[in-house]
């Protein structure tokens, strides 16, 4: 699932361990997300959506998703 | 799980390695006196005694750990993501069922061949068969009611 986590923690001027931290995972996890090897379930999504003060949809590519 | 629960599920835990850590020193001091000298029997011995010392090295080091995470909030709140992690949770989780399920299936196999060969071997490993497909069961059984 595309996002746009890299594009906002740069703006931020925020690191992946930095992030990582905040939401409670490990940078590896934050960096699958980014790679789009990983799908954040419906929890993490929130809080990063919530870190960044967007909302999720704003966040998260949900346009590919399957229906 | 919230960072209390995760502070008694540590501190159970170093009960229980506590616990492991007494049975492993109880075990190395009372196999000492045990058993007939014989090379194969040598052979077995030494077995089992690194593999009570490479649980005994386990154990302290996981004690140690959860010790001083105890007393560190920061190394505390390290230690609860690294083991919360949901990425971490989902990959223990499908490499833990893949290898269960790859190694019930190969002692399956070993029990069947085993048969024509042995049949000390062959009951040992029907033994444990039985055992893990059991334990396989409750447990199926029980996060079916408690989920």
């Amino acid at each position: 699932m595309k996002t746009r986590i890299k594009e906002l923690r740069k703006k931020n001027k925020i690191s992946q361990e930095e992030l990582a931290y905040a939401v409670g995972v490990t940078r590896q996890t934050i960096t699958s997300i980014e790679c789009e090897k990983y799908t954040a379930s419906l929890m993490l999504a929130y809080k990063i959506a919530k870190y960044f003060d967007m909302a999720i949809k704003d966040v998260f590519d949900l346009e590919g998703v399957e229906r | 799980m919230n960072m209390d629960e995760f502070k008694k599920d540590i501190k159970s835990k170093i009960f229980v390695l506590c616990g492991g850590i007494f049975s492993c020193v109880t075990i190395i001091l009372v196999s000492k006196n045990l058993g007939v000298r014989d090379i194969r029997i040598d052979f077995i011995s030494g077995f089992q005694l690194g593999i009570v010392l490479a649980f005994e090295f386990v154990f302290i080091t996981k004690l140690i750990k959860y010790r001083k995470a105890l007393n560190d909030e920061n190394m505390l709140k390290v230690l609860y993501i690294k083991e919360t992690d949901e990425r971490s949770v989902f990959i223990a989780k499908k490499t833990a069922t893949l290898s269960f399920n790859i190694s019930l299936s190969v002692i399956a196999i070993a029990t069947i061949v085993s048969g024509f060969f042995n049949i000390t071997v062959f009951f040992t490993l029907l033994g444990v068969l039985a055992f893990i497909a059991i334990t396989k069961a409750v447990l199926k059984m029980y996060y079916k009611k408690k989920n």
